[in-house]
């Protein structure tokens, strides 16, 4: 059912109104709206903000050095008390995490240069003089630089013609690194020359070292460096140690960026705000506010009709789950029946007729089953889980309904859906037409709890007549009454479908296209006959896979081929009925149920709440 | 072999349901994979809704299955006893309740998957609206969810 809300107009003193922000969060019962047009939204919470990013990127950061945990995920809990005290320590780890990986950062930086370096120094490394050698002035001068292979003879022949001396130092892809030596005099006629045959000078620094050497200290540097990296490293991922404490951190300070941007406005003395509060928990609201002061005033109105209140639902565990199905569609509004109730129920038959067998439906509630224990998934993804795990049931009775146990087929009690394929037509069809018929009275429901009496009459019990009574033509033995259900349903349609115009023509004339509408109702129980296509598809398919693994199952390296070939073809077939059923069932709901009655558009209730991210639970004696 | 290529055409049909329902199957799922992986590049946590879009225009390869294996359990291929004395009028029979599922099957998988496509863009922007981007996907397998029920209906008839 749908929670009725109610309106919190609170005024307190100013000087209150941390701890009662505070307070509000933590028992997390007021959405806070818009109170006023001039309201300040913009407001500065942007030390948080920062400090929030930070702790994002350091548990970005040592989220890869974090040992693989084996098998699941531990749940992070904590009490109120330390979720609520900011400890200093925190900032200072977050800190350190963000030196550590700088200094990381500068070092992979440094290697990068010295690599370029290195690979410089690199085709020089056999040159035996030192390389301030090469510029002391003797007679001669000396060039360093590269040349391509192809040219070297021309350029032996060049130098040795004027009487100079050069030595091949290495080589390196197409080109060579070259040292000659000539004489002063020749030097500018021979430097033309050599720039011709592609010669390209390369200055070596002049240091009093050999390059040898020069190379052997840029590699101690790189390794030095390297281990320098892989210490930082491991501290960090020594930090990985300390992840919940930042997944605390990052959690705490978005919760106090959401309370510093509620809404909420101020004058000289006092705060007043507004908000959305559930009109079934009054009482901890009341609580919520005493705690922290006496002075304060409030008043809790019923909505206006101008105004969407939030939309809150309150079921039992099983209806609970089949919520995830119709929010994906859209969340009912306030003003309208839950269809939950009814919904959950018809989700649960159909879902299982479409898997329809006993055996896939066991697998489905041991693995799910074991996930939900195991995994302990939160939100909708429990909600999803929780769909299959109850399906699963509904899995389990159609299964043996109609005989099938991993595609093969003992003792049908029903119907055998591959060899009777009309029988379950007719069955899927009968349960479409029960399926809209069960829509058309939540409709008049709807209409009986809002005093609209004509509306059932003209909208639901006309249609339902109509339906039954087209059914009951196909029985020979109920046809008269079938006929005569029709016709005074189509009578009633006719008449009363246009009961908001005056005009007796008119009237008239919006019945007859009201009556139109049945061909859209043809195509709407047509519709269900996706659930013989999809029960069948899957009983074939199991079917199929048996028989393959029947021929493999010759001897006994064939039962063993056998086996996998089973396990494997029956996995990939649960696998895509699962996901068939759960896309088609939710359509049958979407269009072809929710068409008769829903409306839709409901707004989430959002309080103004602890903002729980990373951390899975505050333990919070309030809550019990 | 008897004279008349009854069986033939029978298994003729059969093939070329399943063949042409696993093509737009394979054609749709590829097209939809290709958005679902340029989304997930960016959004790896929309994996699990993207993955359901993608699967959508899967079925019609399963479907055109389902009626190739109908066709053949009527003709005893399956249980080892292939009725090759099937007259010409039964052959060409299962051939023609193979058509709905020939023709619409390749069609509704590959203009499914354009629908899909379009899905997963929106799902990108919006991710809350992966639910009605999922109806929106579901409404075109209607048509071949109806061609597979008229072909199951004329196989199992005949």
């Amino acid at each position: 059912m749908i929670v009725p809300m109610k309106k919190l107009k609170l005024v307190a003193l100013k000087e209150d109104k941390e701890r009662l922000l505070v307070s509000l969060q933590r028992y997390g019962e007021v959405m806070f709206t818009k109170c006023n047009e001039d309201i300040n939204t913009d407001i500065d919470a942007s030390k948080e903000e920062a400090l929030l990013q930070r702790a994002e990127k350091s548990l970005l950061l040592i989220r890869k050095f974090k040992e693989k945990q084996k098998g699941l995920r531990n749940q992070i809990e904590v009490d109120y008390d330390e979720f609520k005290t900011n400890n200093p320590m925190q900032e200072d780890l977050l800190k350190t995490i963000e030196k550590t990986d700088e200094e990381i950062n500068t070092l992979k930086q440094e290697n990068i240069t010295l690599q370029e370096k290195l690979a410089f120094f690199l085709p020089w490394a056999s040159l035996e003089i030192m390389l301030s050698d090469l510029s002391t002035p003797h007679a001669a001068i000396i060039h360093t630089g590269m040349l391509e292979i192809r040219n070297s003879e021309a350029f032996m022949d060049l130098i040795v013609k004027y009487g100079g001396e050069f030595q091949i130092i290495s080589i390196l892809g197409y080109s060579q690194a070259i040292v000659y030596a000539c004489y002063e005099d020749d030097d500018t006629e021979i430097k033309e020359q050599t720039k011709n045959l592609g010669f390209t000078e390369v200055i070596l620094p002049s240091e009093k070292k050999y390059v040898s050497e020069i190379i052997l200290k840029l590699q101690n540097s790189i390794t030095n460096n390297h281990q320098q990296i892989e210490t930082l490293e491991l501290s960090l991922a020594e930090y990985a140690n300390e992840t919940d404490k930042i997944k605390l951190f990052a959690d705490q300070a978005a919760t106090t960026i959401m309370r510093k941007k509620a809404l909420i406005q101020e004058t000289i003395d006092t705060v007043y705000l507004e908000g959305w509060v559930r009109s079934d928990r009054l009482q901890r609201l009341q609580k919520s506010i005493t705690e922290v002061t006496d002075i304060y005033d409030f008043e809790l109105v019923d909505p206006e009709q101008s105004e969407m209140p939030p939309t809150v639902l309150k079921n039992n565990k099983f209806v609970d789950a089949f919520e995830s199905v119709t929010d994906m569609f859209s969340k009912p509004n306030p003003y309208e029946v839950d269809p939950n109730p009814v919904m959950s129920v018809w989700y649960w038959i159909i879902f299982g007729m479409m898997m329809g067998d006993a055996g896939y439906g066991v697998l489905m509630l041991v693995v799910v089953g074991l996930m939900l224990k195991k995994m302990k998934p939160k939100g909708n993804m429990r909600r999803l889980f929780l769909v299959i795990f109850y399906g699963s049931f509904s899995t389990i009775i159609w299964g043996i309904l109609f005989g099938s146990y991993f595609g093969f087929t003992f003792f049908p009690i029903l119907l055998e859906p591959i060899n009777e394929p009309l029988k379950m037509l007719l069955v899927s069809l009968i349960l479409g037409g029960c399926h809209l018929i069960c829509g058309l009275m939540v409709k008049a429901y709807h209409n009986f709890r809002d005093r609209h009496y004509l509306p059932i009459l003209s909208d639901s019990v006309s249609w339902i007549l109509l339906l039954i009574g087209v059914g009951l033509l196909f029985l020979p033995s109920t046809a008269e009454i079938g006929k005569w259900m029709a016709i005074s349903g189509a009578a009633i349609i006719v008449l009363f479908a246009g009961w908001k115009q005056k005009n007796p023509i008119a009237r008239i004339g919006i019945g007859l296209y009201s009556l139109y509408g049945a061909t859209s109702y043809l195509g709407d129980i047509l519709s269900y006959s996706r659930i013989l296509a999809l029960a069948m598809s899957s009983a074939v398919l199991g079917m199929v896979m048996n028989m393959l693994a029947a021929m493999l199952a010759t001897n006994i390296i064939g039962y063993f081929f056998a086996a996998i070939v089973f396990v494997i073809g029956h996995v990939f077939n649960l696998a895509m009925g699962l996901l068939s059923a759960y896309v088609h069932t939710s359509r049958l709901q979407y269009i072809e149920f929710f068409g008769k009655f829903y409306e839709g558009g409901g707004i989430p209730f959002q309080p103004l709440t602890l903002q729980l991210k990373h951390i899975d639970m505050v333990n919070d004696n309030i809550n019990q | 072999m008897s004279d008349n290529y009854g069986l033939f055409y029978a298994i003729l049909g059969a093939a070329l349901v399943a063949s042409l329902g696993g093509f737009g199957s394979a054609l749709g799922v590829q097209m939809a994979g290709k958005a679902a992986a340029g989304v997930s590049s960016e959004k790896p946590e929309l994996f699990g809704k993207l993955l359901i879009l993608q699967a959508l225009p899967g079925t019609q390869g399963i479907y055109g299955f389902l009626i190739a294996v109908l066709v053949l359990i009527n003709c005893g291929v399956l249980s080892g006893a292939p009725d090759v004395a099937m007259s010409m009028d039964t052959g060409l029979s299962y051939f023609a309740a193979c058509i709905p599922g020939i023709i619409v099957l390749p069609i509704s998988a590959y203009f499914q998957a354009k629908m899909a496509v379009s899905s997963i863009n929106m799902v990108a922007k919006q991710p809350d609206a992966s639910g009605k981007g999922i109806t929106m996907t579901v409404l075109v397998e209607t048509y071949a969810v109806l061609a597979l029920l008229a072909s199951i209906l004329m196989v199992t008839g005949i």
